[in-house]
C-alpha cells in the first residue's frame, strides 16, 4: 500500500479511537549509555519539569526497567527530554532544567520530537558528558 | 444533487475502507549496515544484533517510521528515522541502508 494512503489510515484510526478528545498514545521509555548500560533518567514531557519529577516519570532508577507513559497530543508533535539523573543513596536529585542534569549526572541529556504515529518504544541513548561541555 | 449524494455515499463507502486498509501489515526486509562493524544495532528500540550488516524486519504496520538508532563505546551515538517511502526507494536502488558513526571528540 502507498505509504502516504498508510499514514493517513494510521492517523485516523489513532484520531477516531481518541473519540473527539484530545488524541493519547502509550510509549514505553528507556535510556541506556553508549555502552549500553541502563542509565536513571527522568523523562520530561513538553518541558513540565516539576511535574515529571512529582509524577515519578522516572526510568532505571529503582531497577532496569522501562516507563508506560500516556502521552497526549494536543498538536501534531510533543516534545520529550530525556533527563540523566544524579542519583545519591539511592535516590534521584531533582534536576530543574537540561543544564543542571548533564552538570550533575557527567551525562547528556537529549530532546526528541515524537508524534502519535512513532514507533511504542522509545529509546534514547546518552553520551557521556565532554569534559569541556 | 444526485451526483452529490453518489459521491458522498461512495466515501462513507470507502473511508471505513480505508481505515481498515491501515491496519494490514507492510513488513520489508533490507539490509541494515553499520560502521564501525562492531557497533550495536537497535531498530525501533530493540537490540537488532552487532556487526557490519544484517537483514532486518521494517514493520510499519504500527508507525509511519522507523527509528534505527546505533551505538559504540568509543563513538557518538547515531539516530536516524527512515519512511516506507525510503526504504523501497532503497530497495529499487539495490542499495542497504547504512548508519556511520562520528568519533567522539
Amino acid at each position: 500500500m502507498n505509504s502516504a494512503l498508510r499514514i493517513l489510515s494510521l492517523s485516523s484510526l489513532l484520531a477516531l479511537g481518541a473519540c473527539g478528545s484530545i488524541p493519547t498514545r502509550t510509549f514505553e521509555f528507556d535510556a541506556i549509555s553508549v555502552d549500553e548500560q541502563p542509565r536513571p533518567c527522568l523523562i520530561v514531557v513538553n518541558d513540565k519539569w516539576a511535574e515529571a519529577f512529582a509524577n515519578k516519570q522516572f526510568v532505571n532508577v529503582a531497577d532496569d526497567d522501562t516507563l508506560k507513559l500516556p502521552i497526549a497530543f494536543p498538536t501534531s508533535e510533543v516534545t520529550i527530554t530525556v533527563a540523566p539523573l544524579k542519583m545519591q543513596n539511592g535516590q534521584p536529585n531533582e534536576p530543574k532544567s537540561r543544564k543542571d542534569a548533564r552538570d550533575s549526572s557527567g551525562f547528556m541529556d537529549e530532546v526528541r520530537a515524537l508524534q502519535i504515529t512513532d514507533p511504542k518504544r522509545v529509546l534514547f541513548i546518552l553520551p557521556k558528558k565532554p569534559v569541556n561541555g | 444533487m444526485a451526483s452529490k449524494n453518489l459521491v458522498r455515499a461512495r466515501f462513507a463507502l470507502l473511508a471505513p475502507v480505508l481505515c481498515l486498509a491501515g491496519c494490514g501489515s507492510s513488513t520489508l526486509m533490507h539490509t541494515l549496515a553499520v560502521n564501525p562493524p562492531d557497533a550495536s544495532v537497535y531498530v525501533n528500540g530493540v537490540r537488532v544484533g552487532q556487526g557490519s550488516s544484517r537483514p532486518v524486519e521494517f514493520d510499519f504496520s504500527d508507525c509511519s517510521r522507523i527509528c534505527i538508532q546505533a551505538t559504540h563505546p568509543d563513538y557518538k551515538p547515531e539516530m536516524e528515522w527512515v519512511t516506507e517511502k525510503e526504504i523501497r526507494h532503497m530497495m529499487s536502488q539495490g542499495k542497504d541502508k547504512t548508519i556511520v558513526l562520528q568519533t567522539r571528540q
